[in-house]
């Protein structure tokens, strides 16, 4: 590690007392404080009164395979030919419009409509894919979405967020694409196991107020709300083992595994309780890759950490659940492999790789 | 709602914490992560990791201070999360300009010494701040931790961005002195 990414990593255990005060003067947060200099920003809050909401059933048990990717999606999994097949036989994929004789799920205010074009989901993570056509981005500014709230069987679902997909043309400059000039946003959603399971439930979304944003904050140019409701399909693929072994050398043992095409979740018994826990540093021991069955080895799947936490404190059993970069199939995955210290800055030497059969 | 309020419903296990959260501290530290990450896509994915990792963290943990609790997940998070995709997409970007900043405190002969453990360094540069002048202080944390842009920082202060540049050159050195003095390097093998 650089040594100057060693002085910034340092710097994170600051006393949180100086952090407060940095955070109010550059103005992140409300409070007391004094700013040499405070700009106002005006900010609309508009509650709606128009709702329309759509509700569709995707329980047909025949439909017509149609092949299409939304551009985010794309971006996020850059799925080959195969994966694409495999996600829409397995019902990872679905273009809830493209069903056949069903309607697509839409909704329309103040002369925009939001449609659902694409889901990817399995029993971890979930996510949607939404067109928006007919607003109109001012040039030069970021698009903004007032607010964002996901229910799932009737429940609010809390670990949700969204975000507007970009790409850069070919003069360099940053622009907001969707199919045919419109917007895409696409909403992950994901980690609580206690709602995840997304198959065969009913979903709500609901956005509110278009606008364009700066740096998280949002100014509003359309007032709307958009409700769009549908039954969630998901593919019900899992891979799980028990190993119970010691990842090499570290001294931690891996318990158990869940293996989805989105997503991995271990659990670890570590030697005592992690001193990083309390503020949730990157623990030193991350899955970060998969050997198949015709020995192939993909390192970089999973990226940091989405979720770290003690399960069972005086057991010292430690979970980690992240999301993969790529589409797996989980019968088809024959070892986990882990590494240390930052181990997606940098491309791994075999010696720096431990590699856990599943069987 | 309060901190306080909003802990307990951590403790309480009720999924009205996250909302709460979100309501009140989910644009700072989308801030936060969007210092380090310049990208919407990563630095919600970030805010989600925040939550999940809050979610995890309490009971156990009981803050005192909710936004800087959060803010120091977020960071951590966001500074894993920038190691794994190329920062050049838009220049570098702030915390690439932060490091190579930083990179100039510790002498070109010298590097820092491998035997310090990172909570020994950590002690160490909490140290060092805490000697800062109050208005040096600010900005040394607002550019190393937030890492807002020196215009953004001058703006704050109401001041030009020289007059903010000179200040943190002039905090750098203190803090390449210090390391020195402290121990804190090693010479570099020849």
């Amino acid at each position: 590690m650089r040594d100057s990414e060693r002085l910034i990593k340092a710097m994170g255990e600051l006393d949180e007392g100086k952090i407060e005060k940095a955070s109010r003067f550059l103005g992140y947060v409300k409070g007391p404080g004094k700013t040499a200099r405070s700009r106002r920003r005006a900010r609309r809050i508009l509650i709606l009164a128009a709702v329309i909401a759509l509700i569709l059933s995707l329980g047909i048990t025949a439909y017509a395979v149609y092949s299409h990717w939304s551009k985010g999606l794309e971006q996020h999994y850059h799925p080959t030919e195969e994966e694409i097949a495999a996600a829409e036989s397995s019902g990872l994929s679905v273009n809830p419009e493209y069903e056949n004789g069903k309607e697509a799920v839409s909704a329309t205010a103040s002369g925009v409509t939001i449609t659902v074009q694409q889901t990817v989901m399995d029993g971890s993570f979930a996510h949607i894919s939404l067109r928006i056509e007919g607003y109109a981005l001012p040039e030069g500014k970021y698009p903004s979405v007032g607010y964002m709230e996901v229910t799932v069987g009737g429940e609010h679902f809390p670990m949700a967020t969204g975000y507007f997909v970009e790409e850069y043309d070919e003069a360099g400059n940053l622009i907001f694409c969707g199919e045919d000039g419109g917007l895409e946003y696409v909403i992950s959603a994901g980690g609580l196991d206690e709602l995840n399971n997304f198959e065969g439930k009913e979903i709500q979304v609901v956005l509110q107020d278009l606008g364009i944003g700066d740096k998280a904050q949002h100014f509003t140019e359309v007032e709307g709300t958009w409700v769009l409701t549908w039954t969630m399909k998901a593919s019900a693929e899992i891979k799980t083992a028990t190993p119970g072994v010691e990842i090499g050398d570290t001294g931690v043992i891996l318990e158990e595994v869940e293996l989805t095409p989105l997503s991995v979740r271990v659990l670890y018994k570590t030697d005592g309780v992690w001193e990083g826990y309390e503020t949730m540093e990157v623990f030193d021991l991350q899955p970060i890759g998969v050997r198949l069955l015709d020995g192939t080895v993909l390192q970089k799947v999973f990226g940091p950490g989405g979720k770290t936490g003690y399960t069972d404190l005086e057991a010292c059993l430690l979970e980690i659940q992240s999301s993969a970069d790529q589409i797996l199939a989980p019968d088809q995955v024959e070892a986990l492999i882990f590494a240390r210290d930052y181990p997606w800055a940098r491309e791994l030497t075999e010696d720096e790789l431990y590699i856990v059969p599943l069987s | 709602m309060n901190d306080r309020e909003i802990v307990d419903l951590y403790w309480q296990r009720s999924e009205q914490a996250i909302a709460e959260t979100d309501k009140k501290y989910g644009k700072y530290c989308r801030i936060v992560a969007y210092n380090i990450l310049e990208n919407t896509q990563d630095s919600e994915e970030c805010v989600n990791d925040t939550w999940l990792a809050a979610w995890n963290s309490m009971p156990v943990n009981r803050p005192e201070r909710l936004n800087a609790y959060l803010a120091k997940i977020t960071r951590n998070f966001a500074l894993a999360k920038v190691v794994k995709r190329s920062a050049k997409k838009r220049g570098g970007g702030e915390l690439e300009l932060a490091l190579e900043e930083l990179d100039d405190c510790v002498p070109s002969d010298y590097c820092l010494e491998k035997e310090v453990e990172d909570r020994a360094l950590a002690e160490s540069i909490n140290t060092f701040v805490d000697l800062l002048p109050e208005e040096e202080q600010l900005i040394f944390i607002s550019r190393y931790w937030f890492f807002a842009s020196e215009r953004e920082i001058a703006e704050k202060q109401g001041c030009s961005r020289s007059r903010i540049s000179a200040m943190l050159k002039r905090s750098r050195d203190k803090l390449k002195t210090y390391l020195l003095q402290e121990g804190l390097c090693a010479i570099l093998n020849d």
